[in-house]
């Protein structure tokens, strides 16, 4: 018999805020935390503007002593911080530790720590930073939030590009409802650096304007960077500590287009099936969704796929429901987009007011669903869909729902 | 609620300084021999003349339909460790529903040296000038995806980048995808390439005021390749008439334990086996490909630690993973 699986605490760090209640307020504000590159020089890159976190003091969010780690890794620490605290956890885990794991998740690991290194690589002289490349490991951030906080279950760092965050949700559930954990921080992070930027650049995912999801004139995407880590925790043992429920991890699904490494795959079909997959693992049904929080990258192509995906999977309940991205407000958080927003997901279920799709001016006829422009909307929201998709080709979908 | 379904190894598709392929990596197991070469002037002056577990004449051309642009070197390893296990269990050409066979990949460290010459052209000519070719070979999760493009597998699919538990860890996450009914065939593993990034890493770390050096004399040798295995629902396999090298009796994760393969005999006698000697540390290639080694020995019925009879199951740990894997019952057996 499967262990169902509730959400008991989470954390975010992004532009928006290094805190949950920062974060929430200034989305359903209408805000966008996207502005000025100021930690890089952005000469050469398509647009000169992403989602980098402001606000964030590592001496006073870290461990005692500031151990000089990567940022990354102190994005993931402060996020799963949170997410301890809320869970009623923030003096350790009680009972046996050897049942409380991560499964965490990063596209680039320690990007500036690798800069680093392979800079002093590349010179011909001087001293070689192996520290720097110690503190990049993509399984560094997972290693350093373990052993601060004496978390000795199950371990595990994925690396499945923008999907990244939504299949470590996906794989921690797993973990619980097997019964190999009680309790599973869960989630993904990313900073951003000139390597990451550059190549995103060049790739054209980027806009050299706004990031407008669904907007008729969208042109691409803004990056941004943070963590969201989630505790999942097992329904019966959340209930015998009597901890606060946030919501429901229902199912989840992951598959690849087996198309192309960057180019998308003709008639979106492998997001089709996802979506399909997810509602089957989670047990439930189109009419059962009442909000969609997309993948709404902004690019050209991406935004109409995932249109005519979700219209095909939930059929008419597409029209009935409010659709939104909040990419254009965080950036996409990258390995963090996927937890970042399952977050936004259940804080929308918890207040009943979905956050807005900003900067949208022209509605595309070819994507006519209600992407909730600009102004967050009041909406029952009992269960919902989360959206992420990557470069190689992978997709995902999480189904939540409220407690 | 159904019971969860049982799991067998229907394939293994191993690269590595032992033998490409499960016949040359199984006649490498059974004669003991070691992999290990002294490496040659190309790797630098720290490591010349040291054992190095490199894979010798590796031709990805032979596993692949088409000649590609570029290939990292891990990514060509993941491809042929793939084909080879694809072929090794009757799945190709591949005559099964394509959204219901799905990849999990581990490796520890990914896509290094193209990692550094994407970079390298960045720091040299600008943001502007970057490639973006390299940038999208770059990734982690770059082999997996040209494994699921290659062989067409469009199910569940999914990259651990955990360490040297990467790819027992990734076969671990194809194991709960099939027990959980997300798919039917998963092919899983770990993969992992020498290049000269790793090897300069690999340096003992450097102290304040010690020159930087290689951990010669404390370091275990180095090496490199993919492991690969086919684990599949029994009913699946059973229905299209594979025959399965073992069965996964177990998966298990947290706490620490020490990377070992423990082979276990009907009598309950256990050997300890050590494949890093043979072939060095291959980070996360090295659970996969013990993992490998243990189908390969157990459907064949020998142990490569000992010549006393056939093993009856063997549990491949590394840091916070645990997999077991039993020998298939037969009709004889209760």
């Amino acid at each position: 018999m499967s262990r169902r699986v509730v959400v008991t605490g989470m954390g975010v760090v992004c532009c928006l805020g290094s805190d949950q209640d920062t974060f929430w307020r200034r989305l359903l504000a209408g805000e966008s935390g996207i502005g000025p590159i100021t930690k890089l020089d952005p000469t050469g890159l398509r647009n000169e503007e992403a989602g980098e976190v402001q606000v964030f003091d590592w001496e006073a969010l870290g461990p005692e002593g500031t151990p000089p780690v990567d940022e990354a890794t102190q994005f993931a620490y402060a996020a799963s911080a949170e997410a301890l605290r809320q869970a009623g956890m923030e003096c350790g885990v009680q009972g046996d530790a050897s049942r409380v794991g991560l499964v965490f998740s990063t596209n680039f690991g320690g990007a500036a720590s690798w800069e680093s290194f392979a800079e002093s690589r590349l010179r011909a002289t001087g001293r070689l930073e192996v520290a720097a490349f110690n503190e990049f490991r993509f399984e560094r951030a997972a290693e350093f939030v373990a052993e601060a906080f004496g978390l000795r279950g199950p371990k595990m760092t994925l690396s499945n590009s923008c999907s990244s965050g939504a299949s470590a949700i996906g794989l921690a559930a797993d973990l619980i409802r097997l019964g190999h954990a009680d309790l599973v921080l869960a989630g993904g992070h990313d900073s951003l650096g000139l390597s990451t930027l550059a190549g995103l650049s060049i790739l054209r995912t980027i806009t050299a304007e706004k990031c407008r999801p669904f907007d008729k004139n969208r042109s691409g995407t803004i990056f941004g960077e943070g963590a969201g880590v989630l505790m999942l925790e097992a329904e019966d043992h959340a209930k015998e500590r009597a901890a606060k429920v946030l919501a429901r991890v229902l199912g989840y699904a992951l598959n690849n287009n087996a198309y192309h490494l960057t180019a998308p795959d003709k008639g979106g079909q492998g997001m089709v099936e996802v979506l399909r997959a997810a509602l089957v693992n989670a047990c439930v049904t189109a009419e059962q969704i009442d909000y969609v929080n997309a993948h709404g990258t902004g690019t050209q192509y991406h935004d109409v796929a995932e249109t005519q995906a979700i219209k095909q999977v939930l059929g008419p309940r597409a029209y009935q429901i409010p659709v939104s991205s909040i990419k254009a407000a965080t950036g996409h958080v990258m390995a963090g987009a996927g937890s970042v927003e399952a977050i936004a997901t259940i804080l929308a279920m918890r207040d009943g007011v979905v956050p807005p799709t900003v900067n949208y001016e022209t509605p595309d006829p070819e994507c006519d669903l209600d992407y909730v422009p600009n102004v967050a909307k009041s909406a029952t929201v009992r269960m919902a869909l989360s959206i992420s998709a990557g470069i190689g080709g992978n997709n995902a979908a999480v189904v939540l729902a409220a407690p | 609620m159904n019971e969860r379904p049982q799991i067998v190894v229907t394939g293994v598709g191993p690269v590595s300084s032992l033998g490409i392929g499960r016949e040359a990596f199984a006649g490498g197991l059974r004669t003991g021999a070691s992999g290990l070469q002294p490496a040659g002037p190309e790797w630098g002056e720290e490591w010349s003349g040291r054992p190095l577990g490199g894979v010798a004449d590796f031709d990805v051309g032979r596993y692949l339909e088409s000649e590609k642009t570029y290939l990292d070197r891990a990514s060509a390893f993941a491809l042929a460790g793939s084909k080879l296990a694809l072929k090794d269990a009757g799945l190709l050409p591949l005559a099964v529903d394509p959204t219901r066979i799905g990849v999990c990949l581990g490796t520890a460290f990914g896509c290094l040296d193209t990692m550094l010459s994407f970079l390298a052209k960045v720091f040299d000519k600008g943001a502007k000038y970057a490639n973006s070719v390299l940038f999208s070979h770059s990734y982690a999760n770059s082999p997996i995806s040209l494994v699921a493009i290659e062989f067409g597998l469009r199910g569940y699919h999914s990259t651990v980048t955990d360490g040297v538990s990467s790819g027992l860890a990734a076969i671990a996450q194809a194991a709960l995808a099939l027990q959980t009914g997300q798919a039917d065939v998963v092919v899983a593993g770990g993969v992992e390439a020498l290049g000269h990034v790793l090897l300069s890493a690999m340096r003992e770390p450097s102290r304040a005021g010690a020159p930087p050096g290689p951990q010669a004399d404390t370091q275990a040798p180095l090496g490199e390749g993919a492991g690969l295995l086919v684990l599949e629902t029994s009913d699946h396999a059973s229905k299209r008439g594979a025959e399965p090298l073992c069965c996964v009796a177990a998966i298990g994760f947290g706490p620490h334990c020490e990377r070992a393969v423990c082979f276990r005999a009907d009598s309950g006698s256990a050997v300890t086996w050590c494949l890093s000697d043979s072939i060095g540390e291959c980070f996360g290639a090295s659970g996969a490909l013990e993992a490998c080694g243990a189908a390969v020995c157990l459907s064949a019925g020998y142990s490569p630690a000992s010549e006393k009879g056939a093993p009856r199951s063997a549990e491949v740990a590394s840091c916070r993973v645990r997999l077991t894997l039993e020998r298939c019952p037969t009709e004889a057996s209760p």
